[in-house]
């Protein structure tokens, strides 16, 4: 007895992982077809290098004032200086880490909570299940730039005030949970019936072997789409924070640059190149991450593949 | 039919409880927020501490937080919302100031955006990979990607400022003279139309990728196989059968659209100098106003759940797969 | 069956079609003389007892008018009334009102309106506007139609800058209403009609959040304006505000955040720039219970070693006018003190010595000085994060100090959040702030006598608060402003904060349409003397075709037609989807 059920557990094991591999050469197999999706990855990949190694790439500090207030673009300052003197392509370049972090941190932290309480309410089911979806629902009702500026303003209030970077992070983190934990819950719930399911647990396998081993690598590639897409939404949101003067003065992001230029009349000093590239870039990342996601989406959901 | 009232009955009391754990969140937020009349004493430095207490008393706000929360559910549940502490005035009347604003451009921009995106996403989903769908989908694609105030910064300066098409702020010209009420319609309706447009342009960069979806889906079920093997042509095929089918799921993203078109409201209005309702919650939470913030976020919810419910009950007459058992 | 596509075409073809059409509309905007101006916010309310933003008070401006005001040389001079006395022991007060001043319903202006203004401000603490002002008040003695008594509790100077300044309402208005067993001030939402005043204009419509319409107050007691129509537009951006005034769509824009470096841009297009000192004082304040600031030649040291020239010119990017050591700001001519003003020069030397002096000196050669038991001297300042140009002025702070061998961390809070509650509670080491100046020194005494409810800085000097009290008794001008000159004298010795800077605001205003412009060096160009002296250029053919009558409530919405037109849409489409969908 004892004997086969340690030969089944290993048997799943590993078609378990020769899945994972096949999975991965599939994925890259149907990444690899859509020349939009390696645009993505490659635009992103960029902006990734940029924010590693913008003390290297980038011309100026950006915090250090290296020209006249307003300077017109020179080749000394290629889009010019803003109204401080300091060099704007490095405020450019150093916003790509700032934008970054804000959005990648915020989401990796939304889809941590949303993929523990989606599962759990997938997997128990019952109370904690309802309980848990009418918390999720509540976030829904509500527009969640509002949500997220409540929030600002809560953290805002609190010894976090010196921190304006963290209450961003933290207040999108979790306005962004509840539509994870939604998308993961019902992903478990169909994969929860699924035979391999039934047959692990049928061999006494625990909760907690089946979820690690096989209800979440079965959800990893739409977990990853998740946290593309709310990487990209949460630097709009940022940008809109900023933009409405609620972001992190003290950081240099697109959103806080872009804030900046509007408040000091750029449009009207017809300085495009202090209005355009910060907007652009935001696009253009945003753009990246969405255009990999939706490759994502296609791999999980083989019907929009034809 | 019993299974629909049952139903029906089950999602009116889950709307209830989130109706109630909304407002009370808000009710909570909006106290942990700030004080509102915490910096009295900087813009009056002899204001004493016993008249800031007055002050309060007269808004009730001295009175312990369960009977302040007590009497914001009952007077809520008899139609009152209080009074604005920074307005001065009935929450109602401000909001009723505003709301007209905001349905003007939002209304509009929901019924084209819809009808836009439904038509471009179904013939994307037709024509999918073909030039006519990579194209669209991409530049869609890429609205979606923008920071919505950037695009209607940028429309403001050219069409306004450059172009001097349209005009800078407001809502009508001031103080003008009106023969007829054509005109002051005409006024209005130019005065609203780029914001409309931004507000159209962004919608449809969102819902447009839904439709797609859902189209090229449907397009894989059997239905829409059969009927090509019935030999129907494909227009019919795309209108009469698929798309139908398709529209369907679009119905389930209300709550979503909705807080979408609220961010957008926030932002526009904000661009425009637009009078209305985004811009005023939004101010009405960084100005502490309890009372405003608590009556627009129960509107506002109220709005949501119900425009939901509606949802639900029309997605479950209309689809004929969802059969209450 | 209703097809969709051929639809879908109809509606693309009528959007276009509108988008052709509706930019001829402009055309029809006929040149009017109508003055147009651009505030940020609109007003709180048009409840003059109790709307105090100060986007509120411009507005209600226009319509009420007080006793008296500031005159263009920056000294109180009567306006409503005619003149005032005051008896020896400082108590009584007897006040004569110009005579022939009309309501602008019709009603002449008497003794018994200001007695009723000023008690009723006294009684009702919601009642904003006044109610602090009145804490002196006693009662009034109406003598005869204009003239009347002030009683006060105590013998006080500052009447005329506190209690003379509040608006004055209409008694027959008011009365009624404030009778009205339910009535709060802040709880009352007037009637256009019932906004009434002495003022150069009255109101002729109001659409919140959008604009406010005056016409002239043809029976105006100093003659009727001859500018006709203004309008205020609330235009949030200041962008915006820019934008409009290059085009020519308003004559003035006010908004403080306006650039300076936009001032050659709008001259090369032909707009004024009228540059005023806004009298308020942003200055870095100290805890002078935390160490080091509890030593005072540590700050005499800190007044020498900033640069208050060069904060200006990079933090405020030249807009703005160095502090005086004494706070009160030169445009208040009377009691400006030059000598407290110019105690300190820039002198990073003169600094070194005095920390020397007190045996602060770097020990362990890390170019922070500690005190002779191995304290470093290192504090915080704080500024609030939503102002840039503190927020620059604290790091520039923190790098002179640098430069002497003294750490300052520059900690950027939130204002509501850290700050503002950090300075009441007095937890922090030193912050930057910006607050308001009066043209009478007395508000010295809220912000600087020991215990104060805005003293920040626990300040605590015996010297001090016996002058202050002084100066509040002293009814004599020259002795008051001796004893003034005395209080700045003693602030800049004992330097319970520095003030960096008082801002100078970016005032654009056109002159191609409007002459008769009065600059005042502390207030925006809209003051009551241009109000009084403003006169179209050009005398206009065209004849107004304003409204003259007040838009009821219902027609303030958008029109019905387009609402109609929406709502009509939206049910044919829902049909239309039904009807489509139910074939299926």
């Amino acid at each position: 007895m004892d004997i086969r059920r340690e030969d089944l557990v290993r048997n799943l094991r590993r078609a378990g992982w020769q899945r994972k591999i096949q999975e991965i050469k599939d994925f890259w197999r149907v990444f690899r077809e859509s020349r939009a999706s390696l645009f993505g990855l490659i635009i992103f990949s960029t902006i990734v290098v940029m924010a590693l190694f913008a003390p290297y790439i980038a011309p100026y500090d950006p915090y250090e004032r290296t020209g006249k207030p307003l300077e017109p673009p020179s080749w000394k300052h290629p889009l010019g200086t803003n109204d401080l003197g300091q060099d704007i392509l490095s405020e450019l370049i150093y916003g790509a880490s700032v934008s970054l972090t804000i959005g990648i941190v915020s989401a990796v932290t939304a889809v941590m909570i949303g993929v523990i309480m989606g599962t759990v309410a997938g997997y128990k089911g019952g109370l904690v299940d309802e309980v848990l979806m009418r918390i999720v629902d509540l976030f829904m009702v509500m527009p969640n730039l509002l949500l997220v500026i409540f929030l600002t303003m809560v953290f805002r209030g609190t010894w976090l005030g010196t921190q304006m970077f963290l209450v961003l992070i933290i207040a999108m983190a979790i306005t962004s949970w509840p539509t994870v934990a939604r998308v993961v819950r019902s992903m478990i719930l169909s994969l929860k019936e699924r035979p391999f399911v039934e047959s692990a647990r049928a061999v006494g396998a625990s909760d907690r072997y089946i979820i690690l081993k096989y209800l979440l690598p079965s959800t990893a590639p739409l977990i990853l789409a998740e946290t593309l897409l709310r990487t990209a939404s949460n630097m709009i949101i940022e940008a809109s924070l900023s933009f409405l003067g609620l972001g992190d003065a003290t950081k240099k992001s697109w959103g806080v640059m872009l804030h900046y230029a509007f408040s000091r009349q750029a449009l009207v000093l017809g300085m495009w190149s202090w209005v355009i590239p910060p907007g652009l870039m935001i696009s253009l990342s945003v753009l990246s991450l969405l255009l990999v996601g939706q490759a994502l989406e296609v791999y999980v959901n083989p019907v929009l593949r034809r | 039919m019993g299974g629909y009232i049952s139903l029906l009955v089950r999602k009116i009391i889950a709307l209830l409880v989130t109706f109630i754990a909304a407002v009370t969140f808000v009710f909570i937020m909006v106290r942990l927020v700030g004080d509102p009349f915490g910096t009295l004493v900087l813009e009056d430095p002899r204001i004493t501490p016993e008249q800031v207490e007055m002050i309060k008393a007269v808004y009730g706000l001295d009175k312990p937080l369960w009977e302040q929360y007590l009497d914001f559910i009952i007077n809520a549940f008899r139609g009152e919302l209080g009074y604005s502490l920074y307005y001065q005035k009935p929450v109602i009347n401000v909001i009723m100031e505003r709301l007209p604003w905001t349905l003007l451009l939002l209304l509009p921009a929901i019924i084209i955006s819809t009808i836009l995106s439904i038509y471009l996403g179904m013939k994307t989903a037709w024509r999918h990979r073909t030039r006519y769908d990579t194209t669209i989908t991409s530049i869609a694609l890429f609205i979606r990607s923008t920071p919505h105030f950037w695009l209607a910064l940028l429309f403001l300066m050219f069409f306004g400022y450059y172009l001097g098409l349209f005009p800078l702020a407001g809502s009508v010209t001031p103080g003008k003279e009106f023969p007829t009420v054509f005109d002051y319609a005409v006024d209005v309706l130019w005065h609203a139309l780029l914001p409309i447009t931004v507000l159209i342009i962004r919608e449809i960069g969102m819902y447009m990728l839904y439709m797609r979806n859902s189209m090229i889906e449907v397009m894989g079920q059997d239905f829409v196989w059969m009927a090509r093997l019935k030999g129907l042509s494909e227009g019919r095929i795309m209108y009469r059968h698929a798309a139908r089918v398709a529209i369907l799921p679009m119905v389930t993203v209300t709550a979503l659209r909705f807080g979408f078109m609220i961010n957008g409201a926030i932002l526009t209005e904000t661009v425009f100098s637009y009078p209305g309702m985004g811009r005023l919650v939004f101010e009405a939470i960084m100005n502490d106003d309890y009372f405003l913030v608590q009556g627009t976020f129960l509107i506002m919810t109220l709005t949501v759940l119900l425009a939901n419910l509606v949802a639900d009950i029309l997605y479950a007459l209309l689809d004929p797969r969802v059969r209450v058992t | 069956m209703i097809k969709v596509a051929p639809l879908m075409r109809y509606v693309l073809v009528m959007f276009s079609l509108l988008m052709i059409i509706t930019p001829t509309a402009s055309l029809s905007v006929a040149e009017e003389p109508t003055l147009r101006i651009a505030l940020p916010s609109p007003p709180q309310t048009l409840n003059v007892w109790s709307g105090t933003s100060s986007w509120t008070i411009i507005v209600l401006n226009f319509i009420y008018e007080p006793l008296a005001t500031i005159g263009p040389e920056s000294k109180y001079v009567p306006w409503l009334a005619e003149s005032w006395n005051v008896s020896s022991d400082g108590k009584v007060w007897t006040i004569r009102l110009r005579e022939g001043i009309l309501w602008q319903d019709g009603k002449p202006l008497t003794a018994e309106d200001v007695k009723f203004t000023y008690e009723y401000f006294k009684k009702d603490p919601t009642a904003r506007r006044g109610f602090s002002d009145m804490e002196y008040l006693d009662h009034i003695e109406v003598v005869d139609d204009y003239m009347f008594k002030m009683y006060l509790t105590e013998p006080f100077a500052a009447v005329v800058s506190t209690m003379l300044t509040n608006p004055i309402v209409p008694k027959h208005i008011w009365e009624p209403i404030v009778n009205n067993e339910n009535f709060t001030a802040s709880k009352y939402e007037p009637k256009i009609s019932e906004v009434i005043g002495t003022g150069p204009y009255k109101i002729a419509e109001y659409r919140p959040d959008e604009y406010i319409r005056f016409t002239a107050n043809e029976n105006y007691w100093k003659g009727a304006p001859s500018v006709k129509n203004v309008v205020i537009r609330f235009v949030k951006e200041a962008d915006t505000q820019v934008m409009m005034i290059k085009k020519g769509e308003i004559d003035v824009a006010i908004h403080l955040a306006i650039n300076p470096a936009v001032e050659e841009d709008l001259k090369a297009a032909g707009v004024n720039v009228h540059r005023y000192l806004r009298p308020y004082f942003y200055h870095w304040g100290f805890n002078l219970q935390h160490f080091p600031f509890t030593e005072i030649k540590f700050r005499k040291a800190m007044a020498y070693a900033i640069n208050l020239t060069e904060i200006i010119e990079i933090a405020r990017l030249g807009a703005g006018e160095p502090g005086s050591y004494g706070i009160i700001p030169p445009v208040w001519k009377e009691w400006f003190c030059k000598e407290a003003a110019e105690m300190y020069t820039y002198d990073p030397d003169k600094a070194r010595q005095l920390l020397d002096e007190l045996n602060w000196i770097d020990r362990d050669g890390d170019g922070i000085r500690e005190t002779p038991d191995g304290r470093e001297i290192k504090f915080e300042i704080y500024p609030p994060s939503y102002d840039p140009a503190r927020v620059r002025a604290a790091e520039m702070i923190r790098d002179y100090l640098k430069e002497i061998g003294v750490k300052a961390v520059v900690r950027v809070g939130d204002w509501k959040g850290v700050v503002w509650p950090g300075i009441k509670a007095h937890k922090l080491d030193s912050f930057i702030l910006g607050s308001g100046t009066e043209p009478d020194p007395d508000f010295m005494r809220v912000r600087f006598k020991t215990n104060a409810s805005a003293n920040y800085y626990l300040l605590s000097d015996p010297e001090i608060d016996r002058l202050l009290e002084q100066q509040a008794i002293t009814i004599d001008r020259s002795k008051r402003k001796e004893i003034v000159c005395n209080i700045e004298r003693k602030l800049a010795d004992v330097l319970p904060l520095i003030t960096l800077y008082y801002p100078v605001i970016i005032n654009p205003y056109r002159t191609d349409r409007f002459e008769g412009w009065v600059e005042v060096k502390f207030d925006w160009i809209l003051n009551r003397y241009t109000l009084l002296n403003l006169r179209p250029k050009a005398p206009t053919t065209v004849k107004t075709t304003y409204a003259t009558t007040t838009l009821t409530k219902t027609e303030m919405g958008p029109p019905i037609i387009s609402i109609a037109g929406v709502l009509i849409a939206l049910i044919i489409i829902v049909l239309m989807i039904l009807f489509s969908l139910r074939r299926s």
